[in-house]
């Protein structure tokens, strides 16, 4: 009798919560068709479970061709791909690191890979969450910048050869200047026929 | 070669079953069968619905579905029959549906508890079940890593024979999540459609 009375109660909590967990999905749902960010969720054997729409954007699979598949086809360095996989169940906090991204059709882009591991309230690891972010274009500029840094040293690298070069003319020079200079001096001070005529041979 | 003949008869039948199916579920099919036979494919079993007189608003846009709700047990059931009908598929094509089914259900991205290890997977099987169904007990039956094998039953629930193949579908494709064996396979050893109490699914694998 009393739990019948309270049956109706209980079954509209219920609803609530259905209710609630409905707005809840709607709005992962939403946050993933939205979001720019490619990412998916793992499980502890590093088996995919779901991916975001931009994560199939950026790979080109689809989400039936990832899901279930090992995280690790999908990256150049498996050796590397293996020890973060490790290191990933360790550390409480966010890692990051630098990978080899292969695309659907055998392109390979340069990713930044973020990983954070997910654990029951009893701190059991469960799997972990696994961005990707594109850094061709980053990639690209750091190349281009570092292409014209070298082509700027190349260039400032000649001009101090030729700067050198131009200074050992001038110094010579006036080296031989200044000897020649104190040659006159003594010539003046005693003149003398043959001197004289050396001199007029030397200046030109 | 599996076939079914969506006859009024039927259709009467799987309108009168017992129990409830989540949103998640009617969701999950309706989007397996666009994956399948595309989005020409989806239309043309709407329209299928509509002359057999089976049509729900609900299953108008997949998207919508309220996925968390419960839903008459029939709602889940009846596209089912219809697509196998109206598409001819057969059980390695069921089986296909029931792996996708599992793949794109919401629920089994979010509990990610459940996918750990083979041994969870299994231990865990009725109760992602009761997240599904308000009906049919499921229960794990053995499990023997060193052999390679697991069985599930599932007792109290008669729905189509379509289901069961289905079914076997999903089971082999959840335990795949956990696994990185060379090889993955299923029966239905015991049925109730051939006079067994119940139904039982064997699953093995080999490394």
């Amino acid at each position: 009798m009393e739990e019948s009375r309270h049956l109706p109660q209980v079954e509209g909590t219920i609803d609530e919560a259905n209710k609630d967990l409905e707005e809840l999905q709607k709005y992962i749902g939403e946050l993933n068709i939205f979001l720019p960010l490619a990412f998916c969720t793992v499980n502890p054997l590093n088996r995919i479970l779901g991916v975001s729409k931009a994560f199939c954007g950026l790979t080109g699979y689809s989400e039936l061709e990832t899901t279930g598949n090992n995280i690790d086809m999908f990256f150049l360095e498996k050796k590397e791909i293996k020890e973060f996989e490790a290191e990933i169940i360790n550390r409480k906090e966010k890692i990051e690191r630098e990978f080899t991204l292969i695309l659907k059709n055998q392109t390979n882009i340069p990713v930044n890979v973020t990983a954070l591991a997910r654990r029951e309230e009893t701190g059991e690891f469960v799997g972990y969450f696994l961005t990707i972010t594109d850094i061709s274009r980053t990639k690209q500029f750091q190349q281009e910048l570092e292409r014209q840094v070298e082509e700027k040293t190349k260039e400032l690298r000649e001009k101090i050869e030729e700067l050198e070069k131009f200074n050992r003319i001038v110094v010579g020079r006036e080296l031989k200047m200044v000897a020649l200079k104190e040659k006159i001096k003594k010539l003046e001070e005693k003149p003398d026929k043959n001197d004289q005529s050396q001199l007029e041979e030397e200046t030109g | 070669m599996f076939h079914t003949h969506l006859i009024p008869e039927e259709i009467e039948k799987i309108k009168n079953l017992e129990g409830q199916a989540r949103g998640q579920t009617i969701k999950s099919a309706l989007q397996t069968i666009e994956i399948m036979e595309g989005k020409e494919g989806l239309e043309k079993f709407k329209i299928r619905l509509k002359e057999i007189g089976c049509w729900l608003d609900i299953y108008e846009d997949y998207n919508k579905i309220k996925i968390f709700a419960w839903y008459p047990m029939w709602y889940d059931i009846l596209p089912i029959v219809a697509a196998v009908d109206l598409f001819a598929w057969d059980e390695e094509k069921l089986k296909q549906f029931g792996a996708y089914n599992q793949r794109v259900s919401f629920f089994e991205k979010v509990l990610l508890k459940y996918f750990i290890s083979l041994d969870i997977v299994f231990k865990f099987t009725p109760e992602r079940w009761r997240k599904n169904y308000s009906v049919g007990d499921f229960s794990f039956a053995a499990f023997n890593e060193k052999e390679g094998y697991g069985i599930l039953q599932l007792k109290n629930f008669t729905v189509h024979p379509a289901f069961c193949h289905l079914l076997l579908g999903y089971l082999i494709s959840a335990n795949k999540f956990v696994v990185s064996f060379k090889e993955m396979t299923g029966e239905e050893t015991k049925c109730v459609f051939r006079g067994d109490p119940y139904h039982e699914y064997l699953i093995k694998w080999t490394k």
